[in-house]
């Protein structure tokens, strides 16, 4: 793609694409809207005159309530929810970086660099299905309700290796073969060579991990059952499937009656928690998101 | 050159070797050893006896399967319908949106627009599912309070199935079509401007320019994204379905996929029948996948994934 070149422009616009722009964004941002102003809202006004788009009398009330009450729980999903961000995140992409590179080599460097390309690529198209894998690492590898389980089994994509491949493929041969000259090992010019010039591959497929570790359920789901291993997700699924268990118990029972918990407002607020870092982060990797995916380097 | 004997070729390349060597062991660990497991499927599976020493059974957790057959074909139903139903719709949407990114002249209200219909693409589905319990709930929902406002019957979503397939699309819709559409926006700026060009100088319209330029240019694009997609299926979409429904058992009958049909047979304990229709969902995956990339060759050899 030649990203100097400029687009055409047409000399006439039109004035309808950018309302229909205007339109799909409000609809992109709206639910989130709401979402946020049910969060400020008061429960009873919710209670009796249903969500609403705006807040109407804004308070921090479910806030404040979560904080008193919950905030032992929230703190520590969140922490851990971070936690296996951060690990799961080193943990794929050392792995699938490594192996993207060693089958990025010519057949004349590395044997196996075919082969091996086609035994992740077979993956892709079949797989065991999620009971085996379950018994598996439930039974067999001990991954259940502890912080391995959250991560371990998301040591590698097939997809993210094809990225980072068609990264490692487009360096410059003259590049790799100057270091040769200098007597760089094959370790060296993987570290300070390949890496460096694969790097915009390589902070998309972290990106798209960090995301993906952020938001992910499916391991929650199948593989932790106990508390002390939720995650921001699984919480707010619990949540939202049965607020009044997680919200009531014996020490509130005295101070909220059952119509004063608030259910609703609680949900909501969780979410917020849980897209607030999302929106942090968001800005900060806007432009590897479509940068660095080359759709060529997916084929072949 | 004097053939190396593997020996030889691994000590010096031993660097490779050691590079490859986790992501070949977690290849083998997580993806073909289950695939061996499906063995489970052809077993009394209990946790005594675990993957491959419980009681061999043969084909009896298949006759159970094919004894509740409705629910199977249900589930393979659902997930065809709402899966190949958002891919085929989201195609168009995600090119037709590309296109109006396309026809904006001003940069930074595009970058803007972009930037914020991107933004769903990052959320969890469990986030998703708090917004639709915000527009979707029977009572206090803002969609029924729109429909109670301009004087019709409120309706009860969670209660009538006929909905949902609707429902789940749109918001797999909603979620996707900012990164499907920068995906394509992006193959469109490497088009060779002169070709437009030469076009408005032969005064073709702006609609002649799309369909004679831009869609033949788009083709092989659409073609990769689709069969990837369709790729993406294989993994089945429990998330989805569990984030935006809950589970609901009401609205079973157009929500349960493959996915979220095996999940609900193992929690209930039945892990025979479960690994019967995991394996079968698997099948059912691969031919996908397959027969996707061979009408793609038929199409244009070029269009192939593989």
């Amino acid at each position: 793609m030649n990203q100097k070149k400029k687009h055409y422009k047409a000399r006439k616009e039109s004035k309808i694409c950018y309302i229909v722009m205007a339109v799909l964004a409000v609809l992109c941002l709206l639910p989130l809207l709401m979402v946020v102003s049910t969060s400020l809202t008061d429960e009873v006004y919710i209670q009796r005159n249903g969500y609403s788009l705006f807040p109407v009398e804004p308070t921090l009330d479910t806030y404040k309530f979560l904080l008193a009450n919950k905030g032992k729980m929230l703190g520590r999903s969140y922490i851990m929810t971070i936690l296996v961000t951060i690990l799961g995140t080193i943990y794929s992409v050392t792995i699938t970086t490594c192996f993207a590179y060693a089958v990025s080599q010519k057949k004349s460097v590395f044997r196996f660099a075919r082969p091996l390309s086609f035994i992740a690529w077979f993956t892709s198209i079949f797989s065991g299905g999620v009971l085996p894998w379950y018994v598996l690492c439930t039974q067999y590898y001990g991954l259940k309700n502890n912080i391995w389980a959250l991560f371990i089994p998301y040591g590698f994509s097939v997809m993210h290796m094809y990225i980072l491949r068609g990264n490692f493929r487009e360096i410059p041969e003259e590049l790799i073969e100057a270091a040769k000259l200098d007597g760089a090992s094959h370790s060296q010019i993987f570290l300070k060579v390949s890496i460096p010039l694969a790097r915009a591959g390589i902070t998309t497929v972290a990106l798209f991990r960090v995301l993906g570790f952020w938001n992910d359920f499916f391991l929650p789901k199948w593989l932790i059952t106990d508390t002390d291993h939720t995650t921001m997700q699984k919480l707010l699924y619990d949540m939202l499937t049965s607020t009044m268990e997680l919200l009531k118990d014996s020490s509130l029972a005295s101070t909220y009656s059952y119509t004063s918990v608030p259910a609703e407002t609680a949900k909501m607020a969780i979410a917020v928690m849980v897209i607030v870092p999302v929106v942090i982060l968001y800005p900060c990797g806007l432009k590897y998101f479509v940068k660095g995916i080359n759709l060529g380097g997916v084929k072949g | 050159m004097k053939k190396q004997s593997l020996w030889q070729e691994i000590r010096k390349n031993y660097f490779f070797y050691v590079l490859a060597l986790f992501g070949f062991v977690f290849l083998i660990m997580f993806s073909y050893i289950p695939i061996g497991g499906v063995y489970m499927a052809f077993e009394d599976y209990t946790y005594k006896g675990g993957l491959f020493g419980s009681e061999f059974v043969g084909l009896k957790n298949f006759r159970i399967l094919f004894a509740n057959m409705e629910n199977a074909m249900r589930a393979t139903r659902n997930t065809i319908i709402i899966n190949l139903g958002g891919i085929l719709i989201g195609t168009v949407l995600d090119v037709v949106v590309a296109i109006i990114l396309s026809e904006i002249n001003n940069e930074k209200y595009r970058k803007l627009t972009q930037t914020i219909v991107l933004f769903p693409y990052f959320l969890s589905w469990i986030v998703v599912g708090t917004v639709a319990d915000v527009l979707l709930d029977d009572k206090a929902g803002l969609l029924n309070q729109l429909i109670q406002s301009l004087g019709g019957e409120p309706i009860d979503w969670s209660m009538n199935p006929q909905y949902w397939w609707a429902i789940i699309i749109i918001a797999a819709l909603w979620k996707g079509f900012g990164y499907g559409s920068i995906l394509y926006y992006a193959t469109m700026t490497g088009f060779d401007p002169c070709l437009y060009e030469a076009a408005e100088i032969d005064g073709a319209s702006r609609l002649k320019r799309i369909w004679t330029i831009t869609l033949p240019l788009l083709k092989p694009t659409i073609a990769v994204m689709f069969l990837l997609s369709i790729g993406g299926i294989l993994g089945g979409s429990m998330e989805q379905i569990m984030g935006m429904t809950k589970m609901n058992p009401f609205i079973l009958e157009t929500t349960d996929t493959l996915a979220t049909y095996v999940y609900r047979i193992s929690t209930g304990g039945n892990f025979g029948t479960a690994s019967a229709v995991s394996l079968y969902q698997s099948f059912f995956g691969c031919i996908l996948v397959l027969s996707a990339n061979l009408i793609a060759k038929r199409i244009n050899p070029d269009y192939a994934l593989f």
